[in-house]
């Protein structure tokens, strides 16, 4: 059976080890977190070696680690993990700034490891009938695609204290930790990132730190992705997809995240014959990319969700934080590292 | 009973004679348009006077008109109408630049003349509920506002555009023609905004014709204000106003279209609890009924000509943001 090892034993690293068990698919054996708490819980709770080392974790007999840490050490650990040939689950965003992802990228490509991003609606059944139906020239070429998320935390000014909210430094932030996610599906569906402008707001004092973004990336083909992200406390989703030949949408509702879509066929519209137009319910489930991850690695195989894949994402989020505080227009070539 | 005229015979003119009639509001005396099928419509079927001339419909017996022709006649026929001391109900959007607007407001304004520009947004359920939340306190401050409208008809290069898109000479093109509506309910509820960004796009082959269009608006030391609208095919509508003290929204879903809100106390669960209600109405029978009431009493109305003065820089200070691919200072458009 496959052996791993997660650095980062919070929340996200407990449930991965918890499902792997579940599932029987392979075995946790060890933890490094740089706190002892969390340790406490993976001996006694996990029954896990533990060390605060990640090197140390990463000599261990294994053949994969779980990379689940905050995101400003993604990169100590990746580098760690493919020093040791290990491949490697990461979490996102893969990185804070773009020289690190490129220095993580070359190390795994270079052993020829197995790497997957953790950019869970690339791993959902609705999201992934969604970037079906466009690839399949279904809508057409996409002029336009809208993705909002409200993480349903809560604001900091009402008492709420999201880690990536309290420690931006850690996080990037919440675009770069949180948007990036529907930074990421916009990309994965709709193309390369051209330019991008943001505004934020944020309850939390003293601390640049937002809890509600906005931003309009100008896509390559033309069209527009705007991206909406905020930690408040209404739970929701909805993501729209104009194309030249129809429109699908995905929204949480009362029953469920609603898959509906609708052809430019119809001529005007038809109110009654919303429900004609529905594909199907869903709801989200968060571990799907870890199931790829050790299919991947049982099949020995690459997977198309790999660190490289991960970079469009963090270069364009990074490129709506530059926009968000200096209110320009920013071009993402002005933000790539400098050869 | 108050005597009405309807400068525009067209879909929207039709069904406001046909509500002022029904619910008693005034008695409709005569139209004017520039189509003869119109005309002949008004005469033959409805029994009503009829001309080509703006001016002499207003030469009639009539208290006020309403003015649904197209968005680039709005300027000419409120003159007409302010001009023979005639109160008026006009359509959205009242002018297609602030020019034009500044002296149609003169000019009602120096007659004492009740005005109203029917943005139907403050008249329905759903959206006066948000408004009452935020004006209220309940969301407490404003920190994002979201309007996206799906107009549901379709594209253009389908072989079935949207008069406003087929029309931009008209109708000031989809964003002055409809995005107006979302544009003004935005401003209604947060005010004027500092900037403008924008980007479109279309499938119409030749012109400026935008089919979807997203926008951002930046306040000063303030919210922001994402503006969404398209003409493609799928009807929706969402607005989402997030606040420090909690986040109200209108979707529409297969169920309906739902008002819900979700108060800022730190749980996180369960989804949909604070459902506020269902269903929107759409109909121009309150603009109308405010009219009336407004004339009656010889008060002026909030929904007038002059209320509407920030929303068309924002729009205008959009278009140019759309246009130029700038952000835009709405003191650009609007210096003083």
């Amino acid at each position: 059976m496959l052996k791993g090892g997660v650095i980062g034993f919070g929340g996200v690293g407990q449930n991965m080890t918890r499902k792997l068990h579940e599932w029987g698919t392979a075995q946790i054996i060890g933890a490094c977190n740089r706190g002892a708490d969390k340790l406490v819980i993976a001996k006694e709770q996990f029954g896990l070696k533990t060390t605060h080392d990640p090197r140390e974790l990463c000599s261990w007999d294994l053949d994969f680690i779980l990379v689940t840490s905050t995101s400003h050490a993604h990169v100590e650990h990746v580098l760690a993990g493919a020093e040791a040939g290990l491949h490697q689950l990461v979490e996102k965003p893969i990185a804070l700034n773009l020289e690190d992802a490129d220095a993580m990228i070359e190390a795994c490509e270079a052993k020829n490891l197995i790497t997957v991003v953790n950019y869970t609606l690339r791993f959902q059944p609705q999201y992934q009938r969604m970037k079906e139906i466009i690839d399949s020239g279904a809508l057409g070429d996409v002029m336009s695609i809208t993705c909002y998320t409200s993480r349903g935390y809560g604001l900091y000014g009402a008492g709420a204290r999201h880690r990536a909210v309290v420690e931006p430094h850690e996080s990037g932030g919440w675009i770069v930790h949180h948007a990036c996610h529907m930074v990421d599906f916009a990309i994965w569906v709709a193309g390369e990132v051209e330019t991008a402008y943001c505004r934020s707001q944020s309850t939390v004092p003293d601390v640049d730190s937002p809890e509600v973004m906005w931003g309009i990336l100008g896509l390559k083909n033309g069209g527009a992705a705007v991206i909406g992200d905020s930690v408040a406390c209404m739970r929701q989703r909805i993501i729209t997809v104009i194309g030249t030949k129809g429109t699908i949408e995905i929204l949480r509702t009362p029953k469920g995240d609603v898959l509906h879509m609708r052809e430019e066929k119809h001529g005007q519209h038809d109110w009654s014959r919303y429900d004609d137009d529905i594909l199907g319910y869903g709801t989200p489930h968060h571990e799907q990319a870890l199931k790829d991850f050790i299919t991947c690695l049982n099949e020995n195989k690459h997977d198309a969700n790999d660190l490289r894949s991960g970079r469009a994402s963090l270069a364009a989020s990074i490129a709506l934080e530059e926009s968000r505080k200096t209110g320009e227009i920013v071009k993402l070539s002005d933000l790539e590292p400098k050869t | 009973m108050l005597k009405a005229g309807i400068m525009g015979f067209g879909g929207v003119g039709r069904a406001m004679a046909k509500l002022l009639t029904e619910r008693r509001f005034a008695e409709v005396v005569g139209v004017c348009d520039i189509a003869p099928a119109a005309l002949k419509h008004a005469t033959d079927k409805l029994g009503l006077k009829a001309t080509k001339n703006p001016k002499e419909l207003c030469s009639w017996d009539v208290d006020f008109v309403c003015v649904t022709s197209t968005n680039d006649a709005h300027y000419e026929h409120v003159l007409a109408a302010a001009e023979a001391g005639k109160h008026i109900l006009c359509e959205k959007i009242p002018a297609l630049t602030l020019a034009q607007l500044d002296e149609m407001i003169a000019a009602t304004e120096a007659k004492n003349l009740v005005t109203i520009v029917n943005y139907g947004r403050r008249w329905q359920h759903a959206y006066l509920r948000m408004k009452e939340e935020v004006d209220s306190g309940n969301l407490g401050e404003v920190l994002s506002m979201t309007c996206y409208s799906s107009r549901g008809w379709g594209l253009a290069m389908l072989g079935n555009p949207h008069p406003a898109v087929a029309h931009p000479d008209h109708s000031g093109n989809w964003l002055l023609h409809h995005a107006c509506h979302i544009i003004d309910y935005t401003v209604w509820l947060l005010g004027r905004p500092k900037n403008a960004f924008c980007r479109s796009q279309t499938t119409v082959l030749a012109g400026d014709s935008p089919e979807i269009l997203w926008g951002m608006f930046e306040y000063e030391n303030g919210p922001v204000a994402v503006i969404g609208d398209a003409v493609s095919c799928i009807y929706q509508k969402w607005v989402n106003i997030i606040g420090t003290k909690g986040t109200v929204e209108l979707i529409r879903t297969p169920e309906d279209n739902l008002l819900h809100a979700r108060w800022e106390t730190g749980k996180e669960f369960p989804y949909f609890e604070d459902i506020l209600g269902y269903g929107t109405d759409w109909q121009h029978g309150y603009p109308l009924k405010e009219l009336v009431t407004r004339i009656a009493d010889g008060t002026k109305s909030e929904h007038d000509l002059r209320a509407t003065r920030d929303a068309q820089v924002a729009i205008l200070a959009l278009e140019e943001a759309r246009k130029t691919g700038r952000v835009v200072s709405l003191n650009e458009i609007d210096p003083a």
